[in-house]
């Protein structure tokens, strides 16, 4: 049965709300709610700008397809056929970091999300409005895009719940692509076992997405390994730059005995990303050339965007020597080789998401590569193709910090959730 | 600021390069492999057999179980 009361509750404060978390508000919300019914009937559902939804803005926080003539969703995604079959309704569709190229939700073109958890501090990247909606109790879940770390960051400042399923686990079809080898949809809660819900509808083989893994999705709301053995890794550890979060990370595994593992090429992640990201993405652009939607993405888009064109633009030319994709391709598949041995030794790793806190929002930082270093904690998953949720574990001078459970698989990583949150 | 913006991506990228080679880190050879093995050469029928109906369904116009191509229109 759905509580119209609820949706109605969250329209509301949607609109008294000055977080910037929502881009656009579905005006239909309401009547769809009314005749749903399925798992998720009446859960109320925040997506993120770069997932097609029939009949709303995808504007992926750009001039690009918010601008002369916006784009709006011809098609659902897979995963909204899928939330709507089972009755969820979308309130609508969220702030994020242009074309989920950034870390900080500071690039948007329609400016940034306010974090609720830590109001002078950014909320994080690339899905910040679907982190901060569900942070500040805009919606019951959101849905998300994780391409190196563009869920887990978020939830992290923010205090929530989020998800990187594995590579493959969740259908892509109708999502604007960062990387195409690399992204990946998941979702966002105020606790694990609402995401453990969202992730069992919207995951599992769809013929419109041939990378999607064939077997079908586990009981995953029902943990099933008792014992689960806890990982943590010295080279990750090592790319964790603040004490007081490691601290936090330490405390929280108190008790549960964690081994050592050994996770070598880490170090590596972010210099193998981004040209890899660089690359993939400069190719996805290529189609927003102005003609259909008024705007030349080279025209109108914000440094970051530019400079990942730019950078893949030019490393493309320059590939036929195979010193950039494929040497990034190399350390890919040395840290994927890392992660399978390591799990060989324990159930899941554990980390930090970040390597500092966030910063204040508003702060100027000039080298992009200060900004990339956000991502090193959370980079290798990505790469490995594996999965991983990131919990609240604490605070850290009043911020929220988060801690990434990584696995080799959702029904191992949401047992271990269970057993932690 | 084009330019600058180009000059940076290209610095980022050379660093990062620079990194992965003083690690000994080879290029992946195989990585164009994975690609060739995934195009059809002969007369072998597809893999995929949910790929050609797909195509059909997504394709303007279609005849006699072939896509109509028209120039410029898809």
């Amino acid at each position: 049965m759905v509580s119209m009361d609820q949706i109605q509750k969250y329209l509301q404060r949607i609109e008294e709300s000055d977080s910037n978390s929502f881009l656009y508000v579905n005006p239909n919300a309401e009547k769809e709610a009314k005749n749903a019914d399925g798992k998720l009937a009446g859960m109320a559902f925040a997506i993120k700008s770069n997932i097609n939804v029939k009949g709303l803005p995808v504007t992926c926080a750009s001039k690009v397809l918010g601008g002369k003539r916006p784009y709006i969703g011809t098609f659902d995604a897979d995963v909204i056929s899928r939330i709507r079959a089972e009755g969820g309704v979308i309130l609508g569709m969220t702030n994020m970091d242009e074309f989920a190229c950034g870390s900080s939700g500071e690039s948007s073109a329609f400016g940034p999300s306010k974090n609720p958890a830590a109001r002078e501090h950014i909320p994080g990247g690339s899905s910040s409005g679907s982190a901060a909606a569900v942070a500040e109790g805009l919606c019951d879940a959101a849905l998300g895009s994780d391409t190196g770390g563009s869920i887990r960051n978020p939830a992290s400042h923010c205090g929530v719940v989020g998800i990187k399923p594995r590579y493959g686990r969740v259908s892509r079809h109708g999502l604007i692509d960062l990387s195409m080898s690399l992204d990946q949809i998941g979702p966002f809660s105020r606790d694990v076992e609402t995401a453990a819900r969202v992730l069992e509808v919207i995951a599992g083989p769809s013929p419109n997405d041939p990378t999607t893994i064939k077997s079908p999705v586990g009981n995953l709301t029902i943990p099933k390994r008792g014992r689960i053995k806890f990982g943590i890794s010295g080279e990750l550890d090592a790319l964790c730059h603040d004490p007081r979060i490691m601290k936090v990370i330490h405390g929280k595994l108190e008790g549960l005995s964690p081994v050592d593992v050994s996770l070598d090429g880490v170090d590596l992640a972010v210099q193998a990303y981004y040209p890899l990201v660089y690359v993939e993405f400069f190719s996805g652009t290529r189609r927003f050339d102005g003609r259909k939607y008024g705007e030349v993405i080279e025209e109108v888009a914000g440094p970051e965007v530019l400079r990942r064109i730019m950078g893949g633009r030019e490393i493309s030319k320059a590939e036929f020597k195979g010193r950039y994709y494929r040497m990034a391709l190399a350390v890919k598949k040395s840290i994927a080789e890392s992660f399978s041995r390591a799990f060989r030794k324990t159930d899941v790793i554990v980390s930090a998401v970040t390597p500092i806190l966030p910063h204040r929002l508003g702060e100027e930082i000039s080298d992009p590569r200060v900004m990339y270093a956000y991502d090193a904690l959370t980079v290798p998953v990505n790469l490995a193709g594996c999965c991983a949720g990131v919990i609240p574990a604490g605070k850290v001078g009043g911020v929220p910090v988060g801690m990434q459970v990584i696995a080799p698989d959702e029904e191992t990583l949401f047992s271990a959730l269970e057993m932690i949150s | 600021m084009n330019e600058d913006i180009k000059k940076q991506a290209k610095e980022i990228m050379d660093e990062f390069m620079a990194a992965m080679e003083r690690a000994g880190v080879k290029p992946d050879k195989a990585a164009g492999l994975e690609r060739e093995a995934q195009v059809r050469t002969g007369l072998e029928p597809c893999q995929d057999k949910e790929f050609p109906e797909l195509m059909l369904k997504n394709a303007p116009k279609v005849k006699d179980h072939s896509v109509v191509a028209e120039r410029k229109n898809w």
